[in-house]
């Protein structure tokens, strides 16, 4: 395997409840996880769960971005007025020796400035083979 | 090591000469890395000297450089039909966690040259890394898998 793209999250950290913003992706092909209050406010990540997943980070990434730029007043408020919006793209490796790579088009780098976003990298080792033959 | 960040590099390829790029660029500090004429035009890879730093910062480097350029390099740029930001990461067989991140601002400056992002990961054995060897020498006995 060497390396591959895993999936991108979406994540928000806001001075407001995010319920508005949760509601808007309920039924896309997103899921939310890591819902969370604190004193600083709250936060929720979004995951994508739909098909092309571990395929292509501009495929999903152009789901979060049709959720978000189609958001009404209210829940766009809460995004324009979040701390923290980030697209988390993450990577898996294993100790295979290789090279990978892999391209947001321009298209999706404008989208995502447009949003007020920012891009996390993140590259996590492999997961250990399940003990029961199950596929990592 | 497990894995860090070794570079940014810039690459362009165009349908035309790019030598107005390479000279705006020649009073700064961005590196030509090489300049190649290809079958589809121009193709010219650079990077920033002596900038040992996060992608972040260097993606801002870049951009403010390019922002200032004279019009006939921005002519090149506009014209090109691939603008790239290209992060590279090492990774030894340690394995690890690692983050880097680019910010909003960063973001909608790359977004506002049109250019793309690309993530590149390098997996070696601990053996072949070499600290002292520079990044872009490092890489180039690397395919890529897409």
């Amino acid at each position: 395997m060497a390396a591959r793209f895993i999936s991108a999250q979406l994540e928000i950290e806001s001075p407001r409840p995010l319920g508005y913003v949760l509601d808007a992706f309920s039924g896309s092909d997103v899921v939310s996880f890591d819902y969370r209050e604190s004193k600083r406010g709250f936060s929720v990540a979004f995951e994508y769960t739909g098909a092309g997943a571990s395929t292509d980070p501009d495929v999903q990434i152009d789901v979060f971005c049709n959720v978000v730029e189609n958001l009404k007043e209210h829940p766009r408020a809460i995004w324009d007025g979040a701390y923290r919006k980030t697209f988390n793209l993450g990577y898996e490796i294993d100790s295979t020796e290789s090279c990978f790579r892999s391209e947001l088009k321009p298209q999706t780098v404008d989208r995502i400035a447009k949003l007020g976003a920012s891009v996390l990298v993140s590259i996590y080792p492999a997961r250990p083979p399940d003990p029961e033959g199950e596929p990592a | 090591m497990a894995v860090r960040f070794i570079n940014c590099d810039l690459e362009i390829e165009g349908p035309r000469s790019l030598e107005h790029i390479l000279v705006d660029f020649s009073f700064t500090k961005v590196h030509c890395l090489g300049y190649l004429k290809t079958p589809s035009g121009y193709l010219a890879n650079f990077e920033i000297s002596h900038f040992q730093s996060d992608p972040d910062s260097i993606i801002s480097e870049f951009c403010s450089i390019l922002e200032r350029c004279s019009d006939a390099a921005n002519s090149a740029w506009s014209n090109a039909f691939h603008r790239k930001f290209d992060l590279g990461y090492e990774c030894d067989s340690s394995l690890g966690f690692f983050r880097s991140e680019l910010k909003a601002d960063t973001v909608r400056r790359a977004a506002a040259l049109r250019a793309s992002i690309a993530v590149s990961i390098y997996i070696r054995r601990v053996a072949d890394l070499d600290e002292d060897c520079p990044a872009h020498e490092e890489r180039t006995d690397g395919g890529t898998v897409h």
